[in-house]
């Protein structure tokens, strides 16, 4: 029988607050002890009985542990040790099917989809300490005896790596602790295994190239697209000189009419039009969209936003009367029933609106998003083309996000790095 | 950069030669594990993640003040709604102060900002403060620079016998009348001021947490890198 200790796959956020405990439907054969960290096999029979852990092993480090000790190896000393998936079966060995793997301490083989097994390493006596590890990235699944490492048993491990911790006793007398690091450390470095994983992949990133120019380009780029010219030009100002083969590609980086042309030749007036709204002067705004970008005054939902902004602004002056003949006027253009629209009429019910729940409305970040809706319709609608809903430097951080989260799907849900670092 | 991008994404799936050999299917990205994501479906994907402004006006603020371009931070921090500025002109203000010989001011600010800079980091503490009795010294004022030794320093070079060599270097070049003539000139020149207000400048940046290498060309890379994992058909991943 095997134990799984009473938790899911190895997941130490989940165990920080909550130790995993040993799971088993085997009350008869297998004795648990108080703290459920400890089994003992009670019965007389040789079927094999297993416990589980109720958590798998933790996947937001490349690596997940745990290490047993041998309390006892029972009369027939066979132990097995290894890892499952969440659908296995508690009276299997680890290791029978193919959703378990295992190392048997009887004649010291490593087990997976057979009940024959390959050679490994040795048996484990008594007062041994048997780590096992998995490695997410590269998909393989290694064993440790009293903290040496005992070499790579599993290799191309893939799908589901939600894996459990699990142990399976079948004599008399076999007695088994689960440990997760928690309450003393491991016997294996693991820490150093670890480091050494997270070293390589940041090797393998940093190994590939981007120029200062690229970097540049979308910098660039970002500022031209939301209409930060000043911005841009004391960032050109400063940096060309460091960009000695800026000419280089350049023909090449802006061959393709993509909108870009557009982009620089709108820049001066997208930026004023910024400008005003983070000012808080809206009715400007109108008025250049107006002269510039006629076609976006047919646009509703963009202008609707305007408005709305328009009415903020005037409470947040203290304009309570104006804003509030404003709102009436716009009641009547907008049919729609527009979330944001009910949320800024609610702000009429606070004497003090910027200290209610509501204040981030009178945020900057709020007339940027108001700026940013703007700049994208007069994109969009004013000849920046289908190519342009986004800048480079955007579209790059969304691509690298999607492709982050297709990547973790694939390791089964593990987390290849954590993106929140570096945002 | 437009064309990085959709080489980049080429280079994941197939869609580039699918799309101009048989012009009817619909193009697709390819998965290790037979997944197809149509280029619809994954535009959809990229048009839905989780990227905010601020994150991208983050990014590029941490660019201009890690490489150092102050005109382009404090124009950026004008037009857009990027985080405030305010540590990075403390930081410079400090910095300044070291360079034009106010150390007690720069001593103060620093303490303002994060008393444990100083306190935690002895060796930048006695540097600084031997840089105020440098400046004592180039003042004249004998009198409060012998004090000042007295009072502040000597303790700190009892403690350890480098800053007690130090200390007494210094103190040396009260005997010498012209102070740009001594072989201890080095103590008076005005890269000793700029390295001691590097030296905390580095403290400073230290206990902000802020990284000496920009993010955004780390973030470049791992698209890159991800890219080519995700594309990679032994998906060694």
């Amino acid at each position: 029988m095997s134990i799984t200790p009473d938790l899911p796959p190895m997941r130490e956020d989940n165990h920080t607050d909550m130790e995993q405990q040993l799971s088993t439907k085997d009350t008869k054969f297998l004795l648990v002890s108080l703290d459920k960290t400890t089994v003992t096999y009670v019965g007389k029979g040789s079927h094999s009985h297993d416990v589980g852990i109720s958590l798998p092993l933790s996947t937001d480090k490349p690596i997940g542990y745990f290490e047993v000790s041998i309390n006892n190896k029972g009369a027939r000393g066979s132990i097995c040790i290894g890892l499952s998936k969440s659908d296995f079966q508690l009276n299997r060995q680890p290791g029978w099917d193919s959703g378990s793997y295992g190392y048997d301490g009887s004649d010291g083989k490593k087990l997976h989809s057979s009940m024959l097994g390959d050679n490994y390493s040795d048996p484990f006596n008594t007062n041994d300490v048997i780590g096992c590890g998995i490695n997410y990235k590269k998909g393989e699944i290694f064993f440790t005896r009293n903290g040496t490492f005992l070499g790579t048993a599993f290799r191309r491990v893939r799908g589901d790596l939600s894996l459990y911790p699990t142990v399976g006793l079948h004599s008399q007398g076999e007695s088994v602790t689960f440990h997760f690091g928690k309450k003393k450390p491991f016997l294996f470095n693991i820490q150093h295994m670890i480091e050494e994983e997270e070293g390589k992949f940041m090797v393998e990133v940093e190994s590939k190239t981007v120029s200062r120019r690229e970097i540049h380009e979308l910098i660039r780029g970002y500022l031209i697209f939301h209409g930060y010219s000043d911005t841009l030009s004391a960032f050109e100002k400063s940096s060309d000189s460091t960009d000695d083969d800026k000419n280089s590609d350049d023909v090449h980086m802006r061959s393709a009419d993509d909108g870009s042309e557009f982009l620089l030749q709108t820049l001066q007036k997208r930026r004023e039009i910024r400008s005003n709204i983070m000012n808080g002067d809206v009715l400007n705004a109108i008025r250049c969209i107006e002269d510039d970008f006629p076609r976006v005054m047919d646009e509703k939902r963009c202008m609707r936003t305007l408005r709305s902004q328009h009415f903020v602004e005037l409470l947040k002056k203290g304009q309570t009367m104006d804003a509030i003949t404003f709102g009436q006027s716009m009641v009547g253009d907008t049919m729609e029933d527009d979330e944001d629209e009910n949320k800024i009429f609610s702000l009429l019910a606070y004497p003090k609106p910027e200290q209610s729940p509501l204040a981030s409305l009178f945020s900057v970040q709020q007339r940027e998003k108001v700026a940013d809706v703007v700049n994208q319709t007069i994109i969009q609608t004013c000849g920046g083309g289908e190519n342009q809903w986004a800048c480079a430097l955007e579209k790059c951080m969304r691509q690298l996000l999607v492709i982050q989260d297709h990547l973790s799907q694939r390791m089964g849900g593990v987390q290849p790095f954590d993106l929140s670092k570096y945002l | 950069m437009e064309e990085l991008i959709v080489r980049l994404m080429a280079r994941n799936n197939s869609y580039q030669e699918s799309s101009s050999t048989h012009s009817a299917a619909p193009p697709t990205l390819r998965f290790q594990e037979k997944q197809e994501v149509s280029i619809d479906n994954w535009m959809n994907k990229l048009k839905d993640a989780d990227v905010s402004r601020q994150h991208l006006n983050q990014l590029i603020m941490n660019y201009f003040m890690i490489e150092g371009y102050k005109e382009a931070a404090q124009n950026f921090q004008q037009e857009s709604a990027a985080v405030d500025l305010e540590t990075i002109s403390e930081r410079v203000n400090i910095r300044n102060l070291m360079e034009s010989g106010r150390v007690e001011e720069a001593v103060e600010c620093t303490n303002d900002m994060n008393p444990e800079i100083l306190d935690t980091n002895s060796a930048l503490f006695f540097h600084i403060q031997q840089q105020r009795l440098i400046e004592l010294i180039r003042e004249n004022r004998t009198m409060d620079a012998l004090q000042f030794a007295q009072q502040q320093l000597a303790a700190q070079g009892e403690e350890n016998p480098e800053f007690l060599e130090e200390l007494e270097k210094t103190m040396a070049l009260l005997a010498f009348d012209d102070h740009t003539s001594t072989p201890l000139s080095h103590l008076m020149s005005l890269r000793q001021r700029i390295k001691i207000a590097s030296e905390l400048n580095a403290a400073i940046l230290l206990s902000q947490k802020q990284d000496k290498d920009p993010k955004l060309p780390f973030l470049i890379k791992m698209t890159k890198w991800s890219q080519e994992t995700l594309g990679d058909k032994h998906g060694r991943m």
